[in-house]
């Protein structure tokens, strides 16, 4: 199935619309802007690419620059604003998506690998009004997440590591997620939530999600 | 009270659909990229825009020039101290704003900046803070008319002499030079805003990842007041924060660029920084050189104190600390001993480094005066040859002393220092850690046990005393309940990740008996939330969670009123259990609270307002003293240096407790950032000024194999003047890690004569000091 999408409003290709205002700037800035481009110049549209990518089991179409980052298309043109960015060295994990299922940050992948792939983003881990996943919920009784902006990317991370090694050791998660920062919850409960992510997954009863704060 | 309750925030954060300021999109919104100095201190001759503005969909570049036009070029600091927001001349750090370009798309935006030329004079920068006052130094705030030197200010507080005759006499004195190195806050958010002025209304709204809104919108009303920007036109929103620890306090020039931008064109304006740019240019903390010194007896009782620091603020004063404290809540450095003798100094300075001082979940330099006082006390512990629990034990202030005055001025509420730490002994076994350490030295095998037995000051403040810019530290609530008896209430704080959504409605819920879940709690949008000075320095529960317990009364009054009319009997014969009155010795005659807050709306009595809805403005009346008990136990790799933290356990008191599992969440988180300077976290500046380490692969923020698995615990003194006993708590942790950490480390190393090592105590600093001793 596949959504026609608008052409994208990022990348070379501009908002013609802008520079409409421009003329009117220079008259109210008399004495103002020194630096302000000519409105009438051409504009070099900088190649674009097809591409085709399946974003939580839905097709999307978009015209792209070849070199749009990933985690820009997931955001900006589609609109799905759960992954974030946190880095700009692919060390915090925040725009951690699965790629064909495997897990990769999406600040570090040009748009147009992706194309033909299949993305799995935080906004499909269940649909709005059903049940949270096993994670998710996971993370919601431990307490695993603070101010929530890491959360998706680590969410994301764990998913891959639990269809990896479905009934992981405290240090395999450690080390599991160790491309994943939290500067928040301290990594207790976000261990705590794999580990509960984990048992249900398998059918087993998790640990107590009571705070051990005596 | 007291119940973990989930967090209500949780569910739009685990599906995506958290809203941060990255996620506002607004129609023909513009983007803004910034070009930053490559150098520490230079003459601009040239900035060069023609190239910029040929990149397709860069509209403008705005330079220190074109703000200056309109009055816009530089701004007030929270200290009252001055910063350009952009120059137009001189560069005085590093990674400083140049120029901004305005374009339509955020790929735009980078290549126009990408293009701007600048040409610079480089000067020679003063880096090194101990050269800074050097007569031969260049005086850097030329801006300043009359300014001869790079001093900002002089401060003490103590008995100078007093202390001095103490120490003239004691048996024992120890001195140690520490520094508490420039840390970054590194929220995994980083600083941005949408700048959105509509010219037909004139009128602003400021998406901002900001801590304090009600502040910013103040700030933004005394910079841009004179071009019709004022108060009432100005609509500052926090939306969801993704974290702050007191980088999201300060106003950066990021944001005034982008509203200034905004305001000229007529667009909305988004800004945001990347991550390089956020560890560059702003969000710094710490960078204090503190001379600690220790008085006492050969049996080991404290007599006195002496520090002596020299604050480094990089180029301007930028702190965010209430205005009569320019250095912070750092006079608590006194600590949890009982001795009454105590002189402290500090001297702020200039250097050609971005604007430090901001908190790194601390209040207000609690942390480098902890470190100091922490770290002495094991000194003189190994100087006296006394265990240092022993030697704390027998001078910590005693519990029957509180209310307890401070040599510098400070009234602890409350505290039992020995119950923490002895509770902290058993859950660690320190006897059985003391003879394992025994038996490991014999191998020759490095082994060590830290403690940290530390108070805070949190909760600013009571408003004699704490302002900011002139506003008093007071913190507000707002409820109102509608007639079904479901309520939305509204703060002047804004969390960033503490979980206020959950807890202020746990606190409404316990005064007023309406269940929490229906209670929607919201902060951060100015024209709707009461005003309040905002989130940090662990001072939300402490005034604002206040503010909603006195308010909660104040309707629990109304609803006395309202229930004696509907009952027919006197205000004096009704008893309240949560969620109703009912008539004494007559239980079954009783109105829920929601039946009240109905009549309100359909039955009151004459003569009585309407509605059921208040206001409180509270005004603490001391500020919270939590305190906590820390142990640390480390296995050092003699070879390498290689430091592995075996345990750890935190026991903190907070007073009473409103959601345990959110404390716990916060002493977690806490104690990670407090591992976290102590171990991995510095700001490294070469000697031209230039970061070495200004991305994250090279800032080290700890992962969750170097956070260890935290041993929480929690001893309760309920603050005795907090309505509801609480005291603040997201911040201890932070606050009391890093010296137990650095003393067990210490203490691993202490057979070898190694007295002290300044944080973060990597593995090479250890090697090299016992390489020193010839150990290895």
């Amino acid at each position: 199935m596949t959504t026609p999408q608008p052409p994208p409003k990022t990348g070379g290709g501009a908002v013609r619309d802008s520079f409409g205002d421009l003329p009117l700037l220079k008259q109210e800035g008399a004495g103002g802007w020194s630096n302000v481009a000519q409105a009438n110049k051409p504009e070099t549209i900088n190649m674009k690419k097809q591409i085709t990518v399946t974003v939580n089991g839905q097709a999307h179409t978009a015209e792209v620059e070849p070199r749009l980052l990933l985690v820009h298309l997931i955001r900006e043109n589609l609109n799905m604003t759960g992954t974030h960015i946190g880095c700009d060295t692919s060390s915090c994990g925040a725009c951690t998506i699965l790629l064909d299922g495997k897990s990769v940050k999406s600040c570090t992948i040009l748009a147009v690998q992706a194309n033909g792939k299949s993305i799995a983003t935080v906004e499909g881990m269940c649909a709005p009004g059903a049940p949270l996943s096993n994670l998710q919920e996971g993370f919601k009784e431990n307490h695993g997440l603070h101010c929530g902006f890491c959360t998706p990317g680590m969410m994301m991370r764990a998913t891959e590591l639990l269809e990896m090694n479905p009934d992981p050791t405290e240090d395999e998660i450690r080390w599991g997620i160790s491309g994943n920062l939290c500067r928040c919850t301290g990594y207790n409960n976000i261990v705590k939530a794999i580990q509960y992510a984990s048992a249900k997954n398998r059918g087993v009863e998790p640990a107590s999600t009571e705070p051990q704060f005596v | 009270m007291g119940h973990s309750m989930k967090r209500k925030e949780d569910a739009r954060f685990l599906q995506g659909k958290g809203n941060y300021v990255d996620d506002v999109k607004l129609d023909g919104m513009l983007y803004m990229d910034i070009v930053r100095s490559p150098y520490a201190y230079a003459k601009i001759t040239k900035i060069d825009s023609e190239a910029a503005l040929k990149v397709p969909g860069v509209l403008a570049v705005v330079t220190g020039r074109d703000l200056e036009t309109y009055g816009l070029h530089w701004m007030p600091t929270l200290m009252s101290d001055t910063q350009m927001v952009l120059p137009t001349d001189t560069v005085m750090y590093q990674a400083q704003e140049v120029a901004a370009v305005i374009a339509t798309s955020r790929y735009a935006a980078r290549d126009g900046r990408e293009a701007v030329r600048v040409e610079y004079e480089p000067m020679k920068p003063v880096i090194d803070p101990f050269k800074a006052l050097d007569p031969s130094a260049p005086v850097l705030r030329t801006d300043k008319p009359g300014k001869t030197d790079n001093h900002i200010w002089h401060w003490e507080v103590g008995d100078k002499d007093k202390t001095e005759a103490v120490f003239s006499t004691a048996d024992v004195v120890v001195k140690e030079q520490m520094h508490i190195p420039r840390i970054h806050v590194a929220s995994i958010e980083t600083c941005g805003c949408v700048a959105d002025y509509n010219k037909i209304d004139n009128h602003l709204t400021m998406y901002m990842t900001t801590q304090a809104p009600h502040a910013i919108r103040t700030v933004i009303a005394l910079v841009a007041g004179h071009v019709g920007l004022t108060e009432e036109k100005v609509r500052v929103i926090a939306p969801d924060i993704g974290g702050g620890f007191g980088g999201k306090v300060p106003v950066y020039p990021g944001y005034v660029i982008a509203i200034a931008a905004s305001f000229l064109i007529g667009k909305p304006v988004k800004w945001i920084e990347d991550r390089s740019e956020n560890l560059q240019a702003d969000s710094f903390a710490r960078d204090y050189h503190i001379t600690a010194e220790m008085a006492g007896t050969k049996e080991g009782k404290i007599l006195a104190t002496r520090f002596k620091v020299l604050a480094d603020h990089g180029y301007t004063d930028a702190s965010a600390n209430p205005s009569k404290y320019p250095t912070g809540m750092f006079s608590i450095a006194t600590g949890s001993y009982d001795y009454g003798a105590t002189f402290m100094e500090a001297d702020a300075i200039y250097t050609n480094k971005p604007p430090g001082g901001v908190a790194y979940r601390c209040s207000f330099r609690v942390t480098e005066a902890v470190h100091a006082i922490e770290r002495m006390t094991d000194r003189f512990a190994f100087e006296v040859g006394k265990d240092p629990a022993q030697l704390r034990i027998e001078n910590f202030i005693k519990k029957e002393d509180f209310p307890w005055h401070s040599p510098t001025g400070w009234i602890y509420d409350s505290g039992d220092y020995e119950a923490g730490l002895r509770k902290a002994m058993d859950a660690i076994d320190y006897e059985g850690l003391r003879k394992e350490q025994v038996e490991k030295r014999a191998e020759g095998k490095l082994m060590g046990i830290g403690i940290s037995t530390f108070t805070e000051v949190v909760g600013a403040g009571p408003s004699k005393d704490f302002d900011i810019l002139g506003i008093k530290m007071f913190d507000s609530a707002e409820i109102r309940v509608h007639p079904t008896g479901k309520a939305i209430a509204r703060f002047g704080t804004k969390s960033q990740g503490q979980g206020h959504e959950t807890t202020y409605a746990q606190i409404i819920a316990e005064e007023l008996g309406i269940p929490a879940e229906n209670i929607q709690i919201e902060e951060g949008d100015t024209d709707t939330a009461p005003y309040g000075l905002g989130t940090y320095a662990s001072r939300s529960t402490p005034t604002a969670g206040a503010a909603a317990a006195v308010a909660a009364r104040k309707l629990r009054d109304k609803a006395r009123k309202i229930a004696a009319y509907l009952l027919e009997v006197s205000e004096d014969d009704l008893e309240w259990e949560p969620g109703k009155f009912f008539v004494k010795g007559a239980p079954e005659k009783a109105k829920t609270i929601q039946e009240l807050v109905f009549a309100a709306y359909t039955n009151h009595p004459q003569g009585m307002e309407a509605g059921f809805e208040t206001t409180h403005y509270y005004d603490p009346p001391n500020l919270t003293f939590p305190s906590g008990a820390y142990i640390c136990v480390v296995d050092i790799d003699k070879e390498t240096g290689e430091i592995k933290v075996r345990r750890f356990v935190a026991i903190d008191d907070c007073g009473n407790i409103i959601n345990p599992m959110i404390v716990q969440g916060q002493v977690h988180g806490g104690l990670t950032q407090g591992i976290a300077p102590a171990m991995y976290e510095a700001l490294v500046y070469d000697e031209d000024g230039n970061i070495l380490n200004g991305t994250l692969m090279d800032y080290l923020v700890p992962t969750a194999v170097e956070s260890p698995n935290w041993e929480t615990g929690h001893t309760i003194t309920p603050s005795p003047h907090h309505p509801i006993g609480a005291k603040g708590v997201g911040e201890s942790p932070t606050v009391g890690a890093p010296p137990a950490i650095a003393n067990a480390i210490v203490d691993a190393l202490s057979p070898y004569g190694i007295t002290h090592l300044d944080i973060p105590i990597t593995p090479f600093k250890v090697w090299k000091a016992l390489r020193e001793k010839g150990v290895v």
